[in-house]
């Protein structure tokens, strides 16, 4: 599985045999970026989120240490490349773009908010997530960190079932509308 | 696999001590002669900020008496969370920082290998072109990978990186079971679940078979165990088979975990690998336990 070097008659389902490359050109003497390398057949629709995400990210993280007037630490690559995966992991072709902002302890926050309802993925500077889901009635629906000993499976597929929803009741207020 | 009354095959492996930390779970079964071609002890941590080419670098420095030959690969991408399906996620593959490496850091013999990379650390045996046998987990690889993480643990703190959180462990046994000049070599002489169809279609021309099982390892942690099996060329052709199980681990999981850890997917990849394989092949492979 990727960390055996025999020789082995089957591929390798985690490793790209062709690389899009999508790297920030570095505009200043400053290597605080993220660079995705996405595989050949990845989703259309889903890369214009991912890469509006690490656009996003990449500004974070040039933000200068007490971005916030009060000392805040500068945003972490660790917790940036941490918020790539998990945006990865959830979000589907018609998941509409999130919002994104740091936080004082050097983490980010991927958050989505829709009708009352949200979903947020909180980073923390080591790349630990902490994902909270509501109803518009402040209900919890989805709740849980990573990492987990006991798995984050069930926490994943909630995870993305209620970022579905959000993103269906976006578009149908879209629908509505026009 | 391990069998007691063997010596351990690598000098250079011998002797390790890493006492402070009992070995877990039960004795595993053992055979004189496992067809095993490469063991796998690895860790897997959140990225280390600043853990780059450089300071990989300085790291094999330290290192070079054990592993004289250093040469440089991409690095591995994150394995996923333990039970989510390899379908979610789109395989992508992030750098922060500068590109980052893998380095490979070799024994003279090359039978022993270190891979290190900004999220990983590796322990691996080969069997290669050495003439010595496989040098057992508990004699041999459990202190070598145990050392190499210390290791890398106080090499993290002596030049003032960041520690790192680890958050799985994983075992992979390679197995390449007979050979083009074995007269039993079909996959369904080798795996009990794969014997072939006595009816009109008889033995497959080639097999590719992956199956998981979840199990629970150290203090109930999420686990899954996968068996990759392949004939590619049908009978008479040699048979890979890789076990690997993968444990999970909890945000404050510090080097006594990761070893317990890493015993439960040592011992459940060697149950798994009685169990699945034939009992008349036990006896030829020396079973011994």
């Amino acid at each position: 599985m990727g960390v055996a070097t025999a020789p082995q008659p089957w591929p390798s389902h985690h490793q790209p045999t062709k690389f899009l490359i999508q790297r920030d050109t570095a505009s200043r003497d400053d290597q605080r970026q993220i660079a995705v390398t996405f595989p050949p057949n990845y989703s259309a629709a889903k890369l214009d989120l991912m890469n509006f995400a690490v656009g996003k990210l990449n500004q974070l993280l040039r933000l200068e240490r007490g971005w916030d007037g009060l000392g805040a630490t500068q945003v972490a690559e660790t917790a940036a490349g941490s918020a790539i995966r998990w945006l990865d992991l959830l979000a589907e072709e018609d998941t509409f773009s999130p919002q994104i902002f740091p936080l004082s302890n050097g983490g980010a926050q991927v958050e989505w908010l829709a009708g009352g309802e949200s979903l947020e993925i909180e980073i923390g500077p080591q790349g630990d997530v902490g994902i909270l889901g509501l109803d518009a009635a402040g209900n919890v629906l989805v709740e849980g960190d990573y990492p987990d000993p006991h798995g984050s499976s069930e926490l994943i597929m909630a995870a993305r079932k209620h970022l579905s929803a959000l993103s269906g009741a976006v578009r149908a207020a879209g629908s509505s509308r026009t | 696999m391990d069998n007691p009354n063997s010596q351990p095959g690598l000098g250079m492996l011998a002797g390790v001590g890493d006492d402070d930390v009992p070995i877990s779970g039960t004795p595993s079964p053992s055979f004189d002669r496992p067809p095993l071609v490469e063991v796998a002890l690895g860790v897997e941590f959140s990225p280390v900020p600043g853990f780059g080419a450089v300071p990989l670098a300085r790291f094999a420095d330290r290192l070079q008496d054990r592993y004289p030959v250093v040469q440089e690969y991409p690095p591995l991408p994150p394995n996923p969370p333990i039970g989510v399906d390899d379908q979610i996620g789109g395989g992508l593959v992030v750098n922060v920082g500068a590109p980052s490496i893998r380095l490979w850091l070799l024994s003279r013999e090359q039978d022993q290998l270190l891979q290190i990379q900004r999220d990983r650390l590796i322990v691996n045996w080969r069997a290669g072109t050495s003439s010595s046998s496989y040098p057992r987990y508990r004699d041999a690889l459990r202190p070598a990978f145990a050392r190499e993480y210390q290791g890398m643990l106080s090499f993290l703190m002596d030049v003032g990186l960041p520690t790192s959180m680890p958050v799985g462990v994983e075992v992979t046994y390679v197995n390449v079971v007979a050979g083009p000049s074995d007269e039993s070599s079909d996959i369904g002489a080798i795996l009990r679940s794969q014997r072939p169809s006595e009816g009109r279609l008889g033995a497959p021309r080639t097999t590719r078979l992956q199956q998981q099982w979840k199990w629970t390892g150290h203090d109930g942690a999420a686990s899954i165990l996968t068996m990759d099996a392949a004939q590619t060329a049908g009978g008479g052709s040699a048979i890979a088979m890789n076990l690997t199980a993968r444990s999970a681990l909890g945000m404050n999981a510090g080097i006594d975990d990761v070893l317990r850890s890493l015993d439960l997917c040592h011992d459940e990849v060697v149950s798994a690998f009685v169990e699945l394989t034939e009992p008349d092949r036990h006896l030829e492979w020396g079973r011994t336990s």
